[in-house]
């Protein structure tokens, strides 16, 4: 079966939906979702050369992807379920991946990238990394390979990207109750992109919300009267060079590596959280959490109750 | 392939246009005194400002904080970015003018008019540096 490239098929709608967004905040007159034009080049500059990425790189994941569809356990075909039920367990896979790239710093040098920008709006969105191929992200989706047509892995994974388009903005407050419960919504996902110390590392969902009220890390939108949200990272870059924004974790890590005093160090570096380090000079986000006075959550082995 | 790329780079530029066209008009405050202490605080655990000397034009701003610690705030875009310095920070002292670098990679230099306090302010950077006077070392 033939599919069409979901995010190819986007474009148009993403510029579209950026330009309303634009003429909304402005007509709004609101400090949310305020467009910054060097911020707004530099994402968009970092999404097409993603772009670029993909293709030079692209066929690594693609030849990982039939290679281990060689070694398929059952064929579940094309019927409509298989569908539904691919885009569950890819949706999973993304959460995996996502929680790993906020927890691995080799997989944090990728995707730091995507929360670099200090605005929250459509661009964001295309924030994107070069270097996703590299660091060997696509390994999360691999199991997937093993139940379904590869064209529809690719697909709902191409799906999946398209839909979070939607929820990097703050002219949308919040949707239905139901809505909320079950699927990513922009203000779960404001959470995620803010750095206050009750957001780090948490609301990892792509499509789903509900894998972070299963595993734990789901944590509602504050009062924004009472708790204002601020995007970035914990260490802001201060720049809009594209090329900086690319390689800077990369640059962080072989500098950290180089100067590590043991080999177990140079690995923790690679291997450990984003702001691990061998002196306990810097802050993970558990420190900045435990600092700010917040306790881990239990772990819930069931759906937490709707908010 | 040539014509998608042709397209979405004229996306990005008509995007970009747009916005530039909209939103240049509001440049970001000029950093106080208050908000570069505020915001020191804010990013930095268990910072605790006390004094702030800010840039004539309210770009950048340096903070001293309890037990000698100093952060540089500068604004970048339409908001601003906190280091903490420490001992990779380096500063040169032309009369009044303090020319201060974090030690980090492309984040640039500030420049601040110290006024009277320029020694001050030296001397509480030196006093970071462990010792090495006008970042010389």
């Amino acid at each position: 079966m033939d599919l069409p490239d979901p995010v190819a098929l986007a474009v148009p709608f993403f510029i579209g939906a950026m330009l309303l967004e634009i003429l909304f905040v402005r007509a709004k007159g609101r400090p949310a979702g305020h467009y910054e034009w060097r911020d707004t080049a530099t994402s968009l500059l970092m999404g097409f050369g993603s772009t670029v990425a993909g293709l030079l790189t692209g066929g690594v994941f693609v030849a990982a992807a039939l290679f281990v569809a060689q070694f398929r356990v059952v064929e579940v075909g094309w019927a409509w379920w298989a569908f539904l039920l691919c885009f569950l367990l890819d949706d999973l896979a993304y959460y995996a991946f996502h929680r790993a790239a906020h927890r691995v710093r080799w997989f944090w040098a990728s995707h730091v990238i995507h929360h670099s920008s200090q605005h929250y709006n459509l661009s964001t969105a295309l924030r994107q990394t070069w270097t996703g191929t590299l660091s060997l992200s696509f390994i999360f989706s691999l199991p997937l390979f093993l139940v379904f047509e590869p064209a529809m892995v690719f697909f709902c994974s191409g799906a999946n990207l398209v839909y979070q388009f939607w929820i990097h903005t703050e002219s949308v407050k919040t949707m239905p109750r139901w809505f909320e419960y079950v699927f990513n919504t922009p203000s779960h996902h404001r959470v995620h992109h803010a750095t206050n110390p009750r957001c780090l590392d948490r609301n990892y969902a792509g499509m789903l919300i509900i894998w972070d009220r299963m595993f734990g890390t789901f944590e509602p939108e504050p009062d924004p009267e009472t708790e204002p949200l601020r995007y970035g990272i914990v260490k802001n870059l201060g720049t809009f060079n594209p090329f900086w924004v690319a390689a800077h974790e990369w640059v962080g890590i072989a500098e950290d590596i180089w100067r590590a005093p043991s080999w177990r160090a140079k690995f923790a570096y690679l291997l450990r959280e984003p702001g691990w380090s061998h002196d306990g000079s810097r802050e993970t986000s558990d420190d900045i959490r435990a600092a700010a006075g917040l306790t881990e959550p239990e772990a819930p082995p069931r759906l937490q109750a709707a908010e | 392939m040539l014509v998608q790329s042709l397209i979405s780079i004229a996306g990005i530029a008509f995007i970009v246009g747009v916005a530039w066209l909209l939103f240049r008009g509001s440049p970001p405050d000029a950093l106080t005194s208050n908000e570069a202490k505020a915001l020191a605080a804010r990013d930095l655990t268990g910072f605790v400002p006390a004094d702030a000397l800010v840039s004539a034009e309210g770009r950048a701003a340096l903070v001293a904080g309890a037990e000698g610690r100093l952060a540089l705030v500068r604004r970048h875009g339409d908001h601003a970015v906190v280091r903490r310095l420490g001992d990779e920070a380096r500063m040169q002292r032309d009369g009044a003018a303090l020319r201060l670098q974090t030690g980090e990679r492309m984040f640039g230099a500030v420049i601040l008019d110290a006024g009277e306090d320029a020694a001050l302010w030296e001397s509480r950077l030196t006093a970071l540096t462990k010792g090495t006077p006008g970042g010389s070392a």
